[in-house]
C-alpha cells in the first residue's frame, strides 16, 4: 500500500479510538454526575432535616415531662440526631433519617396514650412546626428518591456497572415516606 | 449563447416550480398514503415541489455564501487585528481587556476553521474532475490540477479535520452530554427548586398579566433557511407546585438540518414540535410556544439580582475565552455556575426531548463525519501524481473540452492555443521508437490545423517500420491533408513524404498526388512549387504500379521545367513500369521494356 494510502485508515482507525474513549469516559462521568446530584439533591433536603432534628430535643423534653415508662424510645431519638449531625456521607444520612422517621411513629404512638401531653400548648406548637417541615421535606424526598433511584439504576447496568465495581459505587438506599414503615 | 441558454433554463425552472398547480403530490405523503408519493416515498413528509423549492433556494443562497465567503478572512482579520490593537492599547492605558493571547489565537483558529469550510467544496471540482474523466482544457482541470492545488489542497484538508471536523465532534459530544443530563437529571418541583443544573416540567405561564399570543415564535421560509428568524420572549413556569422565571431570549430555535448546520455552535435549544404550520406555497414554516403549553426544560437555576429564581443558560465569560477554554480543556467554572451548561426547551416530554437531542447529535455528527471523509479525500488527492500536471495527451479529444483547434491560425483563441501548446509540448517526447504514441500521432494528423498534423506527420515519419502496417488507418488521413499547395506548402510536403513511407500501401492517395504534380505556385519561398512537384512524383514512383493511372501525368512530367521533377517523373515511371514488367512478365512469361521520352 502507498505510503499516501495509509492516512485513510490510520484516520478511520483514530477516529474509532476516539470514540470508544470517549464514549467510556461519558459513562465514567455519568457515574460520577449522578453520584453528584445525588448530593445535591441531599443538600436541598438536608436544610430542611436539619431544621426538624433542631425541633426533637425540644419535643423530647416536653414529652419526658409527661411520659413515664418509654425512655428507650426518647433516648433513640436523641442518639439519632447526635448521630445524624456526625454522619459524613450521605447514605449513612439517609439510613439515619429512615430511622429517626421510623423512631418518631413510635413516638406519635406514645403520645396516644397520654391525653395531658396532647392538650400542651408547647407540644401543640412544636408538632405544628414539625408537621410543617414534614411536608416540605416530602415535596423534595420525591425529587432525591428519583435521583437516588437514576444513580442506583445507572451503578448497576452494563457496562456501568465495571465503573461502578471499580470505583466502589454502593447502593444509595432510598428516603422512606413517613407513613410508610414502622405501621 | 450558453450564459443565456443557462439563465433561460434556471427562469424556466423556477417558473415550473413556483406556479405548479396544487395537487395530490404537493401535499405531505403522511396525509395522503393512497397516493403515489406516500407509497413510493413513505418516509417524505414534504412535496416534491418543496423539495425542489429548498434545493434551488438553498443552492441559490449557497452560491452568495461561497462568492462572499472570499471576503470573510479579509474582514475577520481586519477586525481581529483591531481588536488586538485595541486590547495592547488598553492594556498600556491600564485598563481592562481582552486577553491579547486569546485574541492571537483567535484569530488562528478563525483562519484554519474559515480554510476547513472549503474542505467539502473542493471534493466537488476533484470528483468531477475524476467523474468526467480528467477532462483538460476547462473548469475542471483549472480548480484541479496543477502543483500550487496540491499545496493548496493539503492545507485545505488537514484544516477541515483539525478546524471544522473537530469543532463539529466537540459540539455532537456537547449534545450527547446534553442528552445525558436529561437521562441523569430527576424531575425537580419548583416549590423545592435546589440551585445548578435542574429539569422541570410545567405550563408555560405569562410573566404579569394574562398572556395572549406566543412566547416563542420561529419562521423561515424559501429566502432564509439559512438564518431563520426567531422571535423568544421571558415566561413563567408552572409546575402546580410553583413557578419560576424561564430566560431563553439566548437560545436558538431549531429550524431543521439546514440551519443546525449553518448556526453548528448552539447547544441552547429550543424544539419545538407541536404547533408548527406550513406554507406549501413559499415553503414557508412558523413554529410557535404558547401560553398553556406543556414544555420540559433543563437549564441552569440560580438567583436574578432581584433575588427571584430564574431558569436560564448559564452564564459564561467572553466568546474568545469560551473558544479558548473549549479548545484547551474547561477550567473551574465560575461559582455557582454548573459545569455542564446545559440548556433545553421542548414542548414535548422527557422521552421526547431525548429523542430531539440526539437527533441534533446525529446531524450534527453526520456533518463532522462528511467533513472528516472530504477532508482525508482531499489530502489524498493532494498526493496523487495526476494532481501535479495535466497527463501529456491532454491535448487529445479523449480530455479535452475546450473548443476544437481552428485551422486558421489567424483566429486568435487562448484556450486553443492552450491546446496547441500542450500538443507542442507533447511532441518533443515522441521519439523514433515511441510506437505506443502512434494512435494519439494518428489523431493529432486528423485534426484541420496543420501546427497539429504537421508536427505528428514528422514524428511519424520517423517510425518507418511500424508505421508501415498502419496504412489502412493513416493513409486516408494523410490523403485527406493532401490540400492546394497555394495555401501551407511545408505542411503538404510533410504529407507527401509521410505517404511516401507506405510504398505501395498509399495507392489511395494516387489521384490526390497527381494534382500535386500540377503545382504552380505555394506561399512560401522554402517549399517552392518545383519541389511540392517533385516530391509527389518520387512518392508516386515509391506507390509503384498501384501508380499506373499517374502515368499519363508523370509523362507530362517529363517537360517540366525543372530538372528534379524531370528526373523524379522518368524514375516513377520506370518504378510504375519496372513493377508493371514484372507483372507482364509474370503473366506473358516474359520482360518488358518501356522507352522513356528523353528531352
Amino acid at each position: 500500500m502507498k505510503p499516501g494510502l495509509l492516512i485513510i485508515p490510520a484516520i478511520l482507525c483514530g477516529l474509532l479510538a476516539i470514540a470508544g474513549v470517549g464514549y467510556l469516559i461519558s459513562l465514567f462521568n455519568s457515574l460520577i454526575q449522578v453520584r453528584n446530584n445525588i448530593g445535591k439533591a441531599w443538600h436541598n433536603i438536608d436544610v430542611l432535616l436539619l431544621q426538624r432534628n433542631e425541633e426533637i430535643p425540644k419535643l423530647i423534653d416536653v414529652t419526658r415531662a409527661y411520659v413515664q415508662y418509654e425512655w428507650n424510645v426518647l433516648e433513640s431519638l436523641t442518639r439519632l440526631r447526635t448521630l445524624y449531625l456526625t454522619a459524613g456521607r450521605t447514605d449513612q444520612k439517609t439510613k439515619i433519617e429512615n430511622e429517626l422517621k421510623q423512631k418518631m411513629q413510635g413516638l406519635k404512638a406514645v403520645w396516644e396514650g397520654y391525653p395531658d401531653l396532647k392538650a400542651n400548648e408547647l407540644f401543640l406548637k412544636l408538632q405544628q412546626r414539625i408537621s410543617e417541615l414534614e411536608a416540605a421535606i416530602a415535596e423534595r424526598r420525591a425529587f432525591f428518591n428519583d435521583t437516588v433511584t437514576i444513580y442506583n439504576i445507572q451503578r448497576e447496568i452494563f457496562p456501568q456497572v465495571i465503573f461502578a465495581w471499580m470505583l466502589g459505587f454502593r447502593h444509595h438506599p432510598l428516603l422512606v415516606m413517613l407513613n410508610e414503615k414502622g405501621r | 449563447m450558453k450564459p443565456f441558454l443557462y439563465f433561460t433554463g434556471f427562469v424556466i425552472f423556477l417558473f415550473l416550480v413556483l406556479f405548479m398547480p396544487y395537487d395530490w403530490w404537493q401535499k405531505p405523503p403522511a396525509k395522503q398514503p393512497d397516493k403515489l408519493i406516500g407509497k413510493i416515498l413513505p418516509f417524505l413528509n414534504i412535496s416534491i415541489r418543496n423539495i425542489l423549492l429548498r434545493a434551488f433556494f438553498l443552492g441559490f443562497m449557497l452560491l452568495i455564501y461561497l462568492l462572499s465567503i472570499i471576503w470573510v478572512p479579509i474582514i475577520a482579520g481586519i477586525v481581529i487585528t483591531g481588536a488586538i490593537l485595541r486590547s495592547v492599547y488598553l492594556r498600556i492605558r491600564g485598563r481592562a481587556a481582552e486577553p491579547v493571547t486569546g485574541l492571537i489565537m483567535l484569530l488562528v483558529i478563525g483562519s484554519i476553521f474559515i480554510i476547513g469550510i472549503i474542505a467539502p467544496l473542493r471534493t466537488v471540482p476533484i470528483a468531477g474532475y475524476l467523474l468526467l474523466g480528467k477532462p483538460a482544457g476547462n473548469f475542471w482541470e483549472a480548480m484541479t490540477v496543477g502543483k500550487g492545488w496540491m499545496t493548496m489542497d493539503g492545507i485545505i484538508g488537514l484544516c477541515g479535520i483539525f478546524g471544522v471536523a473537530s469543532w463539529m465532534l466537540l459540539d455532537a459530544v456537547w449534545r450527547f452530554r446534553q442528552a445525558r443530563q436529561v437521562e441523569n437529571l430527576a424531575t425537580s418541583k419548583i416549590g423545592a427548586l435546589g440551585m445548578g443544573l435542574v429539569e422541570i416540567q410545567g405550563k408555560v405561564r405569562p410573566v404579569s398579566g394574562i398572556g395572549a399570543g406566543s412566547v416563542v415564535e420561529l419562521n423561515y421560509s424559501m429566502f432564509d433557511y439559512l438564518k431563520p428568524e426567531q422571535r423568544i420572549s421571558k415566561f413563567m413556569l408552572d409546575d402546580g407546585t410553583g413557578t419560576v422565571l424561564v430566560d431563553a431570549t439566548e437560545c436558538r430555535v431549531r429550524a431543521g438540518w439546514i440551519s443546525e448546520v449553518a448556526s453548528i455552535f448552539g447547544v441552547r435549544e429550543i424544539v419545538l414540535t407541536r404547533r408548527i404550520t406550513r406554507d406549501e406555497f413559499t415553503d414557508g414554516v412558523r413554529k410557535t410556544l404558547e401560553f398553556g403549553d406543556k414544555v420540559y426544560v433543563i437549564g441552569n437555576a440560580e438567583r436574578a439580582q432581584s433575588g427571584d429564581l430564574v431558569l436560564r443558560p448559564a452564564s459564561r465569560p467572553g466568546w474568545n475565552e469560551v473558544l479558548w477554554k473549549t479548545l484547551f480543556g474547561a477550567v473551574k467554572p465560575p461559582k455557582g455556575r454548573d459545569i455542564h451548561d446545559a440548556f433545553f426547551i421542548t414542548d414535548g416530554d422527557e422521552k421526547g426531548a431525548k429523542q430531539h437531542i440526539l437527533k441534533g447529535f446525529r446531524t450534527v455528527l453526520s456533518w463532522g463525519l462528511i467533513w472528516i471523509i472530504s477532508s482525508v479525500a482531499v489530502i489524498w488527492t493532494a498526493q496523487q501524481p495526476w494532481r501535479q500536471a495535466p497527463p501529456p495527451d491532454s491535448w487529445r479529444s479523449a480530455y479535452w473540452r475546450g473548443p476544437e483547434p481552428n485551422p486558421n491560425p489567424m483566429v486568435l483563441d487562448y484556450t486553443r492555443n492552450d491546446r496547441l501548446f500542450r500538443f507542442e509540448k507533447y511532441i518533443k517526447t515522441v521519439g523514433p521508437e515511441s510506437y505506443n504514441q502512434i494512435p494519439a500521432l494518428i489523431e493529432a494528423m486528423a485534426y484541420k490545423d496543420y501546427r497539429f498534423y504537421e508536427p505528428a506527420m514528422w514524428a511519424l515519419i520517423k517510425m518507418k517500420p511500424k508505421v508501415k502496417g498502419m496504412a489502412g488507418e493513416v493513409v486516408p488521413i494523410l490523403v485527406s491533408h493532401l490540400h492546394s499547395c497555394s495555401y501551407n506548402a511545408k505542411a503538404l510536403q510533410a504529407t507527401i513524404l509521410a505517404l511516401g513511407r507506405f510504398g505501395p500501401d498509399a495507392e489511395e492517395a494516387v489521384p490526390a498526388l497527381v494534382d500535386q504534380l500540377k503545382c504552380e505556385k505555394t506561399d512560401t519561398y522554402e517549399v517552392t512549387p518545383n519541389i511540392i512537384r517533385w516530391q509527389a512524383a518520387r512518392v508516386l514512383g515509391e506507390i509503384g504500379p498501384q501508380a499506373r493511372e499517374a502515368i499519363p501525368d508523370l509523362t507530362k512530367a517529363l517537360n517540366d521545367s525543372s530538372a528534379f521533377v524531370r528526373d523524379a517523373a522518368r524514375q516513377a515511371i520506370w518504378k510504375i513500369g519496372k513493377g508493371s514488367a514484372s507483372e507482364d512478365q509474370d503473366k506473358k512469361k516474359g520482360p518488358s521494356w518501356i522507352r522513356l521520352p528523353r528531352r
